[in-house]
């Protein structure tokens, strides 16, 4: 067996969490996960436009680490995003913020785009 | 008011219950979806991966089969060509807020790391994972007893300590008499170090006077970075009245990839990395319960993507429903054996750093010891060069015989044994080098 590939085996009775995980009841039932699966999304939803918006260097610098520490917490939830925010195309490199990405240059580089860098940058 | 028992009411088993405990079939269905994401990543933003990543992977099962191992070498070949970094990575080493390396023994150069912060903060959630599931809960007070210095091992627990909201001592500096001083005054419950370590901690406490399992009050160990047998994780209970975990993870993955549950099953992180087990030999899958090389592909760092990086690490993977603590994710028994390429064939014979350690942690009155491997009148030869504790040997010879017999017994090669002076061989704080060959071919 490809035990890579190929399910091994099922549950057996009396095996496993109470209350959480596949079957449970919960606070991860499917219900649960669902409304905070949403409640995450909307926040980074929400992070990304102040992000976006936001010029106060202190302020930028916080919202791109709860940004950072959001994307953890929706792997953890397993839930399907942008994880690698792939910029839509490759494209020109162009001008960012001086220092936005770490850079002296100005530029971002590797075929990123201004946004990309910009996101990524400086969050810790 | 916000309260320590507030903090940890309702606190599950689980870190992160929804994909600890996610039915497998749905687990390998989102393990593929983000491999897919991850290979697109890779395929636009990294020369060497670009190169290396067939386009138009189908399924999990195609992908290992189109996709190439990935070996240390071949990583390092990629940095050679642009130095530091190459054509490795997926996105700008500008963006990256971390700098790690690999030891670069053997007079090798070292690989070359970044993480980004969004790399950062999933390594470290993913070391929360391992922590939480062995016990460590907000508001217990941990020591992390390495250098803090370019080696990744222990970075991420420092940072998920802090992250689950537990009190942790930066013992970058501090030497070992000054860290059992913290243990005891600060009344340490969680402690991070490599088996080797913890064996130095217990040997410069009873140089202080100070027994360990009586006076600390270190409840959690988290004992990684190195293979060790299990008489060493023994020694190691006794010494400090403690639970030893076990853990691992690579510089190369650059995360924690596997944790021993509090049942005792080393499970594979399957949130982050997807592991394949394969025959040395041949390279094909082994199945559980067989042991063969684990190689594993990463999935979730943007800045060094690493897909089917042949560890050589020696592992023996089995069925998560073997393990009682619910966790749908598989385990590898006894954890991670041994490096497949520390093996040396001695007249004929296998030998691994474990295998002596493991001979040597029956003799009490030794405190440390050395392997070198010599060719005496065309022979090979082990010389086993031991350490005894300061006056606990009152008939050497009587020594030298033992341990020359019960290796023999165990091993099958009688070694020639010399006693040193006690604080002669080298002590470590991570991978720790006990095993020289110094034979010619």
């Amino acid at each position: 067996m490809n035990v890579l590939t190929e399910p091994s085996g099922t549950r057996p009775s009396g095996v496993g969490p109470s209350g959480v995980g596949p079957s449970g009841t919960g606070s991860s039932g499917t219900g649960d996960s669902a409304a905070l699966e949403r409640r995450l999304l909307e926040c980074l939803a929400m992070l990304r436009r102040l992000e976006e918006s936001c010029e106060v260097p202190a302020v930028r610098a916080a919202v791109r680490a709860a940004l950072a520490e959001l994307r953890a917490a929706l792997d953890s939830q397993a839930v399907d995003f942008p994880f690698f925010s792939l910029p839509a195309e490759p494209e020109e490199p162009r001008p960012v913020e001086p220092g936005a990405a770490g850079r002296t240059d100005g530029t971002a580089t590797g075929g990123h785009t201004a946004a990309y860098a910009t996101e990524h940058a400086g969050a810790a | 008011m916000r309260t320590l028992e507030r903090i940890r009411a309702g606190q599950t088993e689980y870190w992160s219950p929804r994909i600890e405990t996610m039915p497998r079939e749905e687990l390998a269905d989102w393990q593929w979806r983000r491999l897919r994401h991850a290979m697109e990543h890779a395929r636009r933003n990294s020369p060497f991966w670009r190169e290396r990543l067939p386009e138009g992977i189908r399924s999990l099962r195609e992908y290992t089969e189109r996709v190439p191992l990935v070996r240390k070498a071949d990583l390092m070949t990629a940095q050679l060509q642009a130095p530091p970094y190459g054509t490795w990575p997926s996105a700008d080493p500008g963006l990256g807020v971390r700098y790690h390396q690999t030891s670069g023994t053997s007079g090798n150069p070292p690989l070359r790391t970044f993480d980004t912060a969004r790399d950062w903060a999933w390594s470290v959630d993913l070391f929360c994972t391992a922590l939480h599931g062995m016990g460590v809960r907000p508001g217990h007070r941990g020591m992390v007893a390495f250098g803090y210095s370019l080696f990744m091992g222990f970075w991420a627990m420092h940072y998920a300590l802090e992250r689950m909201g537990c009190l942790v001592v930066p013992s970058g500096g501090l030497d070992s008499r000054t860290r059992i001083r913290f243990l005891l005054e600060h009344r340490i419950e969680v402690l991070g170090c490599t088996p080797s370590y913890a064996m130095r901690l217990l040997e410069t406490a009873r140089e202080m006077g100070v027994d360990l399992a009586k006076e600390g009050n270190v409840q959690i160990i988290l004992a990684g970075a190195e293979p060790r047998p299990e008489s060493t994780t023994r020694a190691i209970e006794a010494g400090f009245g403690a639970r030893v975990f076990n853990a691992a993870g690579t510089t190369e993955t650059g995360i924690v990839n596997m944790f021993e549950c509090r049942s005792g099953s080393c499970h594979i992180i399957e949130r982050g990395v997807i592991d394949e087990v394969l025959d040395p030999d041949t390279g094909r899958p082994v199945g559980y319960g067989e042991p063969g090389i684990r190689v594993s592909t990463g999935l979730g760092r943007e800045g060094m993507q690493l897909f089917r990086h042949w560890t050589e690490d020696l592992v023996v993977r089995r069925p998560w429903h073997e393990c009682d603590c619910g966790r749908t994710w598989d385990w590898y028994d006894g954890g991670i054996l041994r490096r497949a390429d520390d093996m040396r064939k001695i007249r004929g014979v296998s030998v691994t750093p474990v295998m002596i350690e493991d001979v040597m942690r029956g003799f009490g009155e030794v405190n440390e010891f050395q392997t070198v491997l010599r060719t005496v009148r065309g022979l090979d030869t082990i010389v086993l060069r031991l350490e005894p504790r300061a006056g606990s040997v009152a008939d050497p010879s009587g020594l030298c015989e033992r341990v020359a017999d019960e290796v023999k017994r165990q091993i099958g090669i009688r070694p020639d044994v010399e006693l040193v002076a006690p604080g002669t061989l080298p002590r470590f704080e991570i991978k720790a080098a006990r095993f020289h060959d110094e034979r010619s071919h």
